[in-house]
């Protein structure tokens, strides 16, 4: 026993002391009276890794042993310098080197002597062990039943940045970073609510991530949150969650849709958006995406800084998107069908331009279409893992020398050229980068039935993709409204932006406890 | 899993997409070779026959609460009768759905694809409509509502950019061969406004059930309003012996569309909402039959049965009919008394078996 504690507090135990990782639902692990006893406990559950100390000091002059628990490299050691270690060892009573019962000596430290705002007990181990990795500094004493966890975290974070993904003309340029504490932050920084709250949850078997529950109570349906409780509890099951998208693919309803069922944002002012309309947000550790349920896919059409302009121009941004995302659909496959099939369609003298163009190309219009479309996707997708410097050059390279080359040795027609750059155009017109991936993957098998059965072949791909959304559900609220079940109040909300002073109500869709937005009647009366 | 209901509003969309998908193609050539320049009174007697039904099929439902067509035939027939009646019915339904197949590929190679083989046509649009049937009603009376929108806000757009071009006086005179003529037209068109029975189908899923004939009222309406003005443009763009002549008079209208000489060519469009439409009808049909199946044989689910009905339907619509003129001829002549047996005949029996039945029990509880 003497031997085992003297190799922990050396701390220089190498192997793993064998002891089955703790499962999820792991064993109670109650904190023992003895300190020994502790000190093996913890070491068992945090492992015995190379970068965990346990720091044995005395209480000032009397020889009461206490021992403090942290990760190197996690922890602020300045703070837990002068806020730990100096009071503790410094502590300087009267009645010197007298024992006070443990007890005693316990709520001295927690109460007088440390001084950290965020200091918690437990009487279980295993959450103590958990905070130990997370950056917290642990203490453990002799004789009673408790150990104190004292906050000293100091992660290492990057400063707080404008949203790369999501810039915005107008609005606030700042963006969720990786740090859940700092988006918990910036959401409650635009929501000084009492109504705001958080349920922290932590899921992955080894990651062990923090991830938060928010939502307004008296506004959200008290259903969606048990949902979305009850959802997360599968990704306790899982091993890691790196990302908030590992959560997106074990929560949403209908995983092998290509469509999103869950947005994400990387901006606190949509996020607080949602809240109001009544949604819940899961922020992530170690993802600035914070994800909002339930969502509509006509949501993805909407970004925050239609709110901030004028609503006559949010209105018509909208309005313009609509079409965008439909010829960023079909507009690539519409052309090789009509070229193919439906020559009649066209009018004459556009079929004569057209004709005079694809003069000398010897490809069939399917064939010059995913060519294009693919010269294109891997355009995009090198300049997405490009340097932003070289990645530049790829899309100078790419689209002006490649595309001119091209059309200069009729491999492909203008025309072409001119469909795919306005169909890639268009798809960057979606305000929501993962709607788009939908849309790029759906446009080549289009594409193919459009080859094959013209126009018809074209409907047939509407009416399954379309048939496919409406059965889809985010959160037991249908995927597709207020479009399909139709909703009118709502719809007026998502394809237009009303005025501010409009709208009174919260969108029936998400059954709101609270559907009261404002009071009616705000609309600016000057000089009353 | 919460219990399938659909919004009234739904319903009407539903049912209005499904009597008018396929009536807006046919009937406008076969009531005028009926009734000549009287064709749009013969939609209208067609519409309000239909409306008597409707009013014929939500009493009915509303004595049985909860209950489908065939759910109560059974109660009302007793399980054996009762489940002849819905055999009966299923064999009905099964030769509907082909016969909407049928339409559609014969539709579609006639006028659009004449070089694809039509029997692709069937089975791709079986195929289609087996998937949303999956899906289930909710999916079905979803897409329904989408399509019925857009169906009215084409058809509108057709009416209303054709109206400079329209002469009246193509219309007059009016009843020249007196009610005879018109009232024989209406009885082909009350195959479709009959169509309304389906409203029994749907009952229990009804989120009002109360508003069961409004419901059927509406759809009709919607079906009648555009049926008898889309016949009156027709009649007075083409005249009287053309129409009757034309094989898809609608679609001839719609290419004669020209605004500023570029807005041309709107018969895509017309294609467009009418291959929805009829995807719309065909899912929907398939649904109710794959219902009637699971009713007659006592099955837990339907889902199952829905491809093998696909596909059963898929072959039969090839083999029903040899060509379009065939098809032509066979919804005018037997069709509709067929069809009249089943959406009329079988609602009024229950309706007046319920009737003596309760009459009977009231009679035998005075003594």
């Amino acid at each position: 026993m003497l031997q085992f504690l003297k190799k922990l507090l050396g701390k220089k135990t190498q192997q793993d002391k064998g002891g089955s990782i703790p499962k999820p639902e792991h064993p109670f692990y109650p904190v023992p009276l003895e300190l020994g006893q502790k000190t093996e406990m913890l070491g068992q559950l945090i492992g015995h890794s190379d970068d965990t100390i346990f720091r044995r000091l005395r209480l000032g002059q009397t020889n009461i042993t206490v021992i403090a628990v942290y990760v190197d490299g996690l922890v602020n050691l300045g703070e837990q310098n002068e806020s730990i270690f100096k009071p503790l060892m410094l502590f300087d009573n009267e009645n010197k080197k007298k024992t006070a019962a443990p007890k005693q000596n316990y709520e001295l430290i927690k109460n007088n002597l440390i001084s950290v705002g965020e200091i918690t007990e437990h009487t279980e181990m295993w959450e103590a062990a958990l905070r130990v990795l997370s950056g917290d500094t642990v203490i453990l004493l002799e004789g009673i039943e408790k150990v104190l966890t004292v906050k000293t975290r100091d992660l290492p974070q990057r400063a707080l940045e404008d949203p790369k993904r999501e810039t915005a003309v107008r609005g606030p340029q700042v963006g969720f970073t990786e740090l859940m504490r700092t988006n918990m932050a910036l959401v409650r920084r635009q929501l000084k609510h009492p109504s705001l709250r958080f349920e922290v949850l932590r899921g992955g078997f080894y990651t062990n991530t923090d991830v938060a529950i928010g939502y307004l109570q008296g506004v959200v349906n008290p259903k969606i949150v048990q949902e979305v409780r009850q959802r997360l509890q599968s990704i306790m099951r899982t091993d890691g969650i790196l990302e908030s998208g590992n959560i997106e693919g074990l929560i949403e309803d209908s995983p092998h849709s290509p469509f999103p069922q869950i947005e994400h944002t990387e901006r606190p002012d949509k996020a607080v958006a949602h809240l109001l309309e009544g949604k819940v947000i899961i922020i992530t550790d170690n993802s600035p995406f914070v994800l909002t349920v339930p969502t509509l896919f006509l949501q993805f059409i909407q970004a925050s800084d239609d709110y901030y302009e004028r609503y006559f121009f949010g209105s018509f941004i909208r309005l313009v998107r609509i079409p965008a995302l439909l010829i960023a659909l079909f507009l690539p496959s519409v052309y090789v069908a009509l070229i193919t099939y439906h020559q009649e369609m066209i009018p004459f003298t556009l079929i004569l331009a057209l004709d005079v163009a694809r003069e000398g190309v010897p490809f069939p219009a399917l064939v010059e279409a995913l060519l294009m479309e693919t010269v294109f996707e891997f355009l995009r997708e090198a300049g997405i893992r490009l340097p932003m410097q070289i990645g530049q050059a790829v899309s100078i390279v790419g689209a002006i020398i490649l595309g001119q080359a091209a059309i200069q040795a009729n491999l492909v027609s203008p025309a072409m050229v001119i469909v795919v750059a306005l169909t890639g155009i268009s798809s960057f017109l979606l305000p929501a980068f993962n709607t788009a991936i939908a849309l790029r993957v759906l446009r080549f098998g289009i594409i193919l039935l459009a080859a094959t059965l013209g126009l018809l072949g074209i409907l047939i791909a509407a009416m399954v993709i379309f048939t496919h959304l409406v059965s889809l559900r985010s959160f037991g609220v249908p995927y597709m409204s207020p479009l399909a079940p139709l909703n009118l109040s709502a719809l007026k909300d998502i394809l237009l932006r009303p005025p501010l002073w409009a709208r009174d109500k919260r969108p029936s869709i998400f059954r709101p406890q609270d559907d009261r937005r404002q009071e009616p009647g705000l609309k600016p009366r000057p000089g009353s | 899993m919460a219990p399938v209901k659909i919004s009234s509003w739904q319903a009407t969309a539903l049912l209005a997409t499904t009597i008018l998908s396929t009536a807006v193609l046919f009937p406008p050539m076969l009531l005028a070779q009926e009734a000549g320049r009287d064709a749009w009174i013969a939609f209208a007697i067609g519409t309000a026959a239909g409306l008597l039904l409707a009013l014929l099929v939500a009493g009915l439902s509303s004595l049985y609460p909860g209950m489908h067509l065939l759910q109560i035939g059974e109660a009302a027939l007793g399980p054996f009768a009762g489940k002849l009646l819905g055999a009966a019915y299923l064999f009905f339904f099964i030769i509907f759905a082909a016969i909407v197949v049928e339409e559609f590929s014969s539709f579609i190679s006639t006028a659009f694809m004449p070089l694809t083989p039509p029997e692709f046509l069937n089975i791709i649009i079986s195929l289609l409509g087996f998937y949303a049937a999956y899906l289930g009603l909710e999916v079905i009376a979803r897409v329904g509502e989408a399509v019925f929108l857009s169906i009215v806000f084409f058809l509108l757009l057709f009416l209303l950019l054709m109206m400079p071009q329209l002469d009246l006086t193509l219309l007059l005179p009016v009843l020249e061969d007196g009610l005879a003529s018109p009232l024989r037209g209406s009885f082909i068109f009350m195959v479709w406004s009959g169509q309304i029975f389906l409203l029994g189908m749907i009952y229990p899923y009804l989120a009002r059930p109360q508003q069961a004939f409004k419901i059927g009222a509406a759809s009709l309406l919607v079906v009648g309003f555009f049926l008898v003005s889309g016949s009156i443009s027709l009649q007075s763009l083409f005249g009287h012996p053309l129409v009757s002549r034309l094989v898809f008079p609608l679609l001839s209208y719609v290419r004669l569309i020209s605004i500023a000489e570029f807005l041309e060519r709107l018969e895509a469009l017309l294609i467009l909402i009418w291959v929805a439409g009829v995807y719309v009808k065909i899912a929907f049909l398939f649904y109710v039959t794959a219902l009637s199946m699971q009713q007659v044989f006592g099955l837990g689910d339907h889902r199952p049965l829905l491809l093998p009905l696909a596909a059963l339907v898929a072959v039969l619509s090839i083999q029903l009919f040899e060509n379009t003129g065939q098809a032509m001829l066979f919804l005018k002549n037997p069709w509709p008394v067929f069809a009249a047996f089943f959406s009329a005949g079988g609602p009024l029996l229950l309706y007046l078996v319920t009737f003596f039945k309760t009459l009977f029990k009231m009679n035998s509880r005075q003594y």
